[in-house]
C-alpha cells in the first residue's frame, strides 16, 4: 500500500508549486477575462461587483483593428528574428564544427551573448541607436547610407528592424550552440563514405547534415519561436511600443492595458488569445520531443 | 580530412567574422564605460575616447546621478543575487525528488504528468502576470523578495524537472539494485548515489535557473516598488527612465550587472553545453 503511493510523495511538492503558481492562476486569469475588472483589484472581494460579461472582452479585443495590427507585428518580429537567428546560427555552427586553432575559445566566447542579460542588451543597443550620438547612427551617416539627422528608432519600420537586430545579436548564440552540439554528435563515417562517393560539400549538407540534424533544428526553432512571440523586455526599454505604436507587440499590449491602464480583464483576454498561438507552437514541440523520448 | 591552404584561410576569415559579430557590440560597451561624458555625447564618430576615465564606475557605486535620484546599484545586485540563489535552491529541492520519481518509478498517470510538465514550461508568463498580480496584491505580498522567489521557482520548475529526469535516467539500474542489496533505498539512495552521480547535470540545471532568474524583468518590475526589493534589471531600466539619461551610468551599471552571468557561463561552460544538448537531443 505505502509502496504504491511512494512516487506521489516524491511528486507532491512539485504538484503544489505548479498548481499554486501556474495552474490556479491560469484558471483565475480565465475568470478575470469573463468579468469586468478595471482599476481596483479590491472589487474581487465583493461578488456583487464582479459584473460577468461573458465573452464581451474577447469580442471587444477581436473587433479592435489595433489588436490585429499588433498580432501582425508580433508575427513579423517572430518570423524575421527567428529566421535570421537560424540562418546565422547554422552558419556559425558549421564553421565552428571545422577544426582550427582556438576553436574551444571561440565556442566559449559564443556563450557571452547568450548569458548577457536581456535588459542590458536593450540598453546597449538603445545607446548604439541613439539619434544624437549613437555609434550605429553615426556609422550609417559616415557610410553615406543616411543623413546625419536620421533617427533609427524614430520610424516604425526602421525601429522594428533595429530591435530585431538587437534580438538576433543575443539569441543567435543559443541556436548556434545547440546546432553545434548536435553536429558534433553526428557519425563521421557517413561523411567519409559520402566523400568517397564524391558528393560535393553542398550535397553533403542538404542530403546528410540537414536531415540528421532536423530534430535539434526543430527544438531550437520551436523554443526560439515561442520566446520571440512573447518578446517584451527589449521593446519596453528600446521603444515602449513606439513610435506611434509601430513596435507594439502582444506582450506589451497586454502589459499596457492591464498595468498602465488598469484594464485587467481586457489584458487577461488578450493574453489568453495570445496563449492559443503559443499552445500551437507548444503542441508541435511536445510532439517532437515525446516521439524521440520513446 | 586535409584542407587546402585556401580553404584554411577562408575558415579563419569566417571565424573572424563570427568573432566580430559576437564581440563587437561588447567591445563598444566596455570602451564606453571608460569614456568621459564629453566623449559619450560627442556628435562625431569616435570609437576610442579622447579621455579615459573611471568616473562612470565611481558614479554607479556611489549611487550619484546627475539628478541625484538613482536606485542604489549594490542593493539591487544583492537583491538579484539573493533571489537567484534561493530560487535555484527551491527548484532543486522540489525538482530533484520529482525528477527522480519520473526517472525511476512506474505509477499511474506518469506519462500524462510528464507531458503536462512540458506543457507548463510553455505557458506564457504574461498570462500569469495579471492573476498573480491580483492574488499577491490582495494578500499584501507585493514588493517582497520572497514573492519573486515563489514565482520564479514555479516558472523554472518544469524545465528543471524535465532536465533532471533525463539526467537521472542515465544512472544504471544495476547500481540501484546493488545498493538495495546493501540496504540502501529510497531517499538514502537518492542522496548518497543519485545526487553525487548526476552532479554535472545538477550544475547545468542550476546554471540555467540562475541565469534565467538574474535576467527576469517583467515580473520584477511590476512586483517591486522600493529599492529594498528591486532587482538589478529593474534598477538598470530606471537608470534609463529619467528625462535626461546618464549614458555613462546606465551602460556601466549594465556592464557590471552582466558580469556575474557571463563569468558563471564561462566558468560552467562544459556543463552548460552538455545541458543545452541534453535539452535538445534527448528532450
Amino acid at each position: 500500500m505505502t509502496k504504491k503511493w511512494k512516487p506521489y510523495g516524491y511528486l507532491l511538492p512539485s504538484f503544489i508549486v505548479i498548481f499554486g503558481v501556474i495552474l490556479y492562476p491560469l484558471a483565475y486569469a480565465l475568470f478575470i477575462s469573463f468579468i469586468d475588472l478595471t482599476r481596483n483589484v479590491r472589487k474581487l472581494d465583493d461578488p456583487s461587483l464582479w459584473n460577468f460579461v461573458g465573452l464581451e472582452n474577447y469580442r471587444a479585443v477581436l473587433a479592435d483593428p489595433e489588436f490585429w495590427h499588433t498580432l501582425g507585428r508580433t508575427f513579423y518580429f517572430t518570423v524575421v528574428s527567428v529566421g535570421l537567428e537560424f540562418a546565422l546560427g547554422m552558419a556559425f555552427a558549421l564553421l565552428l564544427n571545422e577544426k582550427f586553432a582556438g576553436r574551444g575559445i571561440v565556442r566559449g566566447l559564443m556563450l557571452i551573448p547568450w548569458a548577457f542579460p536581456t535588459i542590458v542588451n536593450a540598453v546597449l543597443w538603445k545607446w548604439l541607436y541613439d539619434p544624437n550620438h549613437g555609434t550605429v547612427t553615426m556609422l550609417l551617416a559616415k557610410l553615406g547610407l543616411t543623413d546625419g539627422s536620421f533617427n533609427i528608432l524614430g520610424s516604425s519600420f526602421s525601429a522594428m528592424n533595429a530591435i530585431i537586430i538587437a534580438d538576433v545579436w543575443k539569441n543567435t548564440a543559443f541556436v548556434a550552440l545547440i546546432l553545434l552540439a548536435a553536429l558534433q554528435s553526428l557519425p563521421i563515417d557517413v561523411y567519409e563514405a559520402a566523400m568517397m562517393d564524391g558528393a560535393s560539400a553542398f550535397r553533403r549538407f542538404f542530403k546528410i547534415t540537414l536531415p540528421l540534424l532536423s530534430p535539434s533544428i526543430l527544438v531550437a526553432l520551436v523554443i526560439r519561436t515561442m520566446e520571440a512571440f512573447k518578446v517584451f523586455d527589449i521593446i519596453y526599454i528600446m521603444t515602449g511600443g513606439g513610435p506611434a505604436g509601430g513596435t507594439q507587440v502582444l506582450s506589451f499590449l497586454t502589459y499596457q492595458q492591464s498595468m498602465a491602464f488598469g484594464k485587467y480583464s481586457v489584458g487577461a483576454s488578450i493574453s489568453y488569445v495570445m496563449s492559443i498561438f503559443i499552445a500551437i507552437f507548444a503542441f508541435a514541440y511536445i510532439k517532437i520531443l515525446y516521439k524521440r523520448a520513446d | 580530412m586535409s584542407r587546402t591552404k585556401a580553404q584554411q584561410a577562408w575558415i579563419y576569415v569566417g571565424v573572424s567574422a563570427v568573432m566580430l559579430f559576437t564581440l563587437g557590440p561588447l567591445v563598444l560597451l566596455v570602451i564606453a564605460t571608460f569614456s568621459s561624458q564629453a566623449d559619450l555625447t560627442a556628435k562625431t564618430l569616435h570609437l576610442i575616447p579622447d579621455q579615459w576615465t573611471l568616473k562612470n564606475y565611481a558614479n554607479v557605486f556611489s549611487g550619484e546621478a546627475n539628478d541625484g535620484s538613482v536606485p542604489p546599484f549594490l542593493t539591487a545586485m544583492r537583491n538579484s543575487g539573493y533571489i537567484s540563489v534561493i530560487t535555484t535552491l527551491v527548484c532543486l529541492a522540489v525538482g530533484i525528488p520529482a525528477g527522480y520519481a519520473y526517472a525511476r518509478f512506474r505509477f499511474r498517470g506518469k506519462d500524462p504528468f510528464l507531458i503536462s510538465v512540458l506543457g507548463f514550461r510553455m505557458v506564457p508568463e504574461i498570462v500569469l502576470l495579471i492573476p498573480l498580480y491580483v492574488i499577491f496584491a490582495r494578500a499584501n505580498m507585493i514588493n517582497n523578495k520572497e514573492t519573486l522567489v515563489i514565482i520564479y521557482a514555479a516558472f523554472n520548475l518544469p524545465l528543471v524537472i524535465w532536465l533532471l529526469q533525463s539526467f537521472f535516467r542515465s544512472i544504471p539500474k544495476s547500481m540501484e539494485e546493488s545498493a538495495y542489496m546493501d540496504g540502501v533505498s529510497g531517499i538514502g539512495f537518492l542522496i548518497r548515489f543519485v545526487i553525487p552521480l548526476s552532479a554535472p547535470g545538477l550544475i547545468a540545471t542550476s546554471a540555467f535557473v540562475l541565469l534565467a532568474t538574474w535576467d527576469e524583468f517583467m515580473f520584477a518590475s511590476i512586483f517591486t516598488s522600493t529599492y529594498d526589493a528591486k532587482t538589478i534589471p529593474v534598477a538598470i531600466s530606471e537608470f534609463s527612465k529619467r528625462g535626461m539619461v546618464d549614458f555613462g551610468m546606465q551602460i556601466t551599471g549594465g556592464f557590471l550587472a552582466s558580469l556575474p552571468p557571463i563569468i558563471a557561463a564561462l566558468f560552467l561552460q562544459k556543463y552548460i553545453i552538455s545541458g543545452l544538448s541534453e535539452g535538445s537531443e534527448k528532450g
